[in-house]
């Protein structure tokens, strides 16, 4: 029998009608964003990293710069840390084939910048900044599991 | 002497003038306010149409221009107003610069008989439904002519839909008025509202829903848009207008909209009665023309767009039938009961749910053959 769709249909949006609007209106509200979101700003901790330069051989496009220093209590003290998001992929494959767990994906989203040189992130003169980094590939950090290759205190990222 | 305006401005007019005088004036002021409030109506009914369309789409709609995107309408009008007029190099001129006013006059025109309330009205016609079905099929002369001096594929595609459609959909939308006409022996549009004292969608359901189905698809609304199907024809019979032209053609759609929802409401809803005093009888009366319209909207915002032989089927097989019967049922009862009892509301509603229940039910399109490749 024809009409009962239209009725059905009808009903449909009656329904929708009374819903609470489904929009997220950007700017002034913003989604709450997955512990594991895969985005900007990679966060990169100096303490653990050893120079090794796995991430800049990982990076398929090669946007990770990295030059260390023999310090001498034969440790390497990374002079830059730099990653030229403007060309990132968030392919994540440096953080996957980082040893020491010292970079981590970044939780932000709002790249926009107004040149390409801002696009650099400069770890190594941003020591002192909060970071903001991603549990994805590092489940053990959200559930506040202990694992062998942190210290106590760096352990509880704050994600 | 036509009954007109017996407000006191026109008895004051009309004791130092000549009554054609006071009459003539009396008629452009009327005029004049009519029109700027239809233009800024539309501004109302445009506003209204994306806030209430973004709330069935659990959405929010405009709401960033003034306080919940009230001054959006203002905003869009100025930046139509300020857009280069362009004009294809191959259109007829003098069409394309005509079409968009002979839209909007098909709309505007209807509300020259419209009663906004018991006095508030430019001309009581004694013919006054027949005026405005003949006025607002001007609309399609004016989308025909947009279509055809566009100079292009899909404007003409567009037009010749319009035509198509509103020449089929005016038949139902007539016949189903007959019913209202027969039951109060009236075709002047105060006389069909004074006449009964109940609204007289009680009396005629069906003819309610026919003409409210039969009049959306005549105006072109969805889901009966195939004039300016924009997955299909860009945008239709519009698609080479932009700036105050294409706002005209705009705002004759949605005043011919309108149109039909004052139509419904004056011949089926009662009009302008309702309680309180008699000035409320505007408030009244845009109350339930607000509400037609409301109801067009919600089809509008719930159906997808009907195939063409959906469209004619539809009118054709369904509508006019339907319409035909109602006539023959009205008129049996006017005969038998001429004053029309209140025993005849729940009999006229389940003659009218039986009908349309077994008409779907009976109701087919032509099954398309497969060709064999």
């Amino acid at each position: 029998m024809y009409g009962t769709g239209i009725l059905k249909a009808l009903a449909v949006t009656f329904k929708n009608a009374l819903r609470p609007p489904f929009t997220v209106q950007y700017p002034d509200e913003k989604v709450a964003i997955s512990l594991r979101f895969r985005g900007y700003n990679f966060a990169w901790y100096r303490e653990k990293c050893t120079v090794c330069c796995t991430c800049a051989k990982a990076c398929p496009v090669g946007i990770i710069y990295i030059v260390g220093r023999l310090q001498p209590n034969n440790a390497y003290y990374a002079e830059r840390f730099e990653i030229d998001t403007g060309r990132c992929l968030f392919c994540g494959l440096c953080v996957e084939s980082c040893p020491f767990e010292a970079i981590y994906m970044g939780r932000e989203f709002e790249q926009a910048k107004y040149a390409r040189r801002e696009e650099f992130i400069d770890w190594a003169k941003k020591d002192g900044d909060p970071r903001v980094p991603s549990s994805w590939f590092r489940p053990c950090e959200e559930a506040g599991v202990e694992t062998h290759y942190l210290q106590p205190e760096q352990r509880k990222v704050n994600l | 002497m036509p009954r007109v305006w017996d407000n006191f401005v026109y008895n004051w007019l009309a004791g130092f003038l000549q009554d054609w005088v006071a009459f003539l004036i009396m008629g452009i002021v009327v005029m004049a306010i009519i029109l700027n409030f239809l233009a800024l109506l539309v501004m109302v009914l445009q506003y209204m149409d994306r806030r209430l369309i973004a709330r069935f789409q659990v959405r929010f709609g405009p709401n960033r221009v003034g306080p919940s995107g009230l001054l959006q309408p203002i905003a869009d009008t100025i930046k139509l107003l300020t857009k280069e007029d362009l004009r294809p190099r191959l259109a007829d001129p003098l069409v394309f610069t005509l079409a968009p006013l002979v839209v909007f006059l098909g709309g505007t025109l209807a509300f020259a008989v419209i009663p906004f309330n018991r006095s508030g009205f430019l001309a009581d016609l004694n013919v006054g439904i027949l005026y405005i079905f003949a006025i607002t099929s001007l609309g399609a002369v004016g989308i025909f002519m947009a279509g055809w001096s566009s100079n292009n594929k899909y404007s003409l595609f567009g037009a010749m839909r319009a035509v198509a459609q509103l020449v089929a959909y005016e038949v139902p939308v007539v016949v189903s008025i007959l019913g209202v006409v027969l039951i109060t022996e009236s075709l002047s549009l105060v006389d069909i509202v004074e006449k009964r004292d109940i609204p007289l969608i009680l009396l005629q359901p069906l003819g309610f829903l026919i003409y409210l189905a039969a009049a959306t698809a005549e105006v072109g609304r969805p889901p009966f848009d195939l004039l300016e199907a924009e997955s299909e024809l860009i945008a239709g019979y519009h698609t080479e207008y932009n700036g105050m032209r294409w706002a005209l053609l705009q705002l004759g759609e949605y005043v011919a909209t309108f149109a039909v929802a004052a139509v419904v409401t004056t011949l089926f809803l009662g009009g302008w009665k309702g309680p309180g005093p008699a000035v409320l009888g505007y408030v009244w009366f845009m109350l339930k023309a607000l509400f037609v319209y409301l109801l067009i909207l919600w089809v509008r915002a719930s159906l997808p767009r009907v195939r063409i032989d959906q469209l004619m089927g539809f009118a054709w097989k369904f509508l006019l039938p339907l319409a035909l019967l109602n006539v023959f049922i009205t008129a049996a009862e006017a005969l038998m009961w001429p004053d029309f009892p209140w025993l005849l509301v729940p009999v006229n509603i389940a003659i009218a749910l039986g009908l349309v229940v077994l008409w779907s039910s009976l109701f087919q399109l032509r099954a398309y053959r497969k060709v064999e490749a």
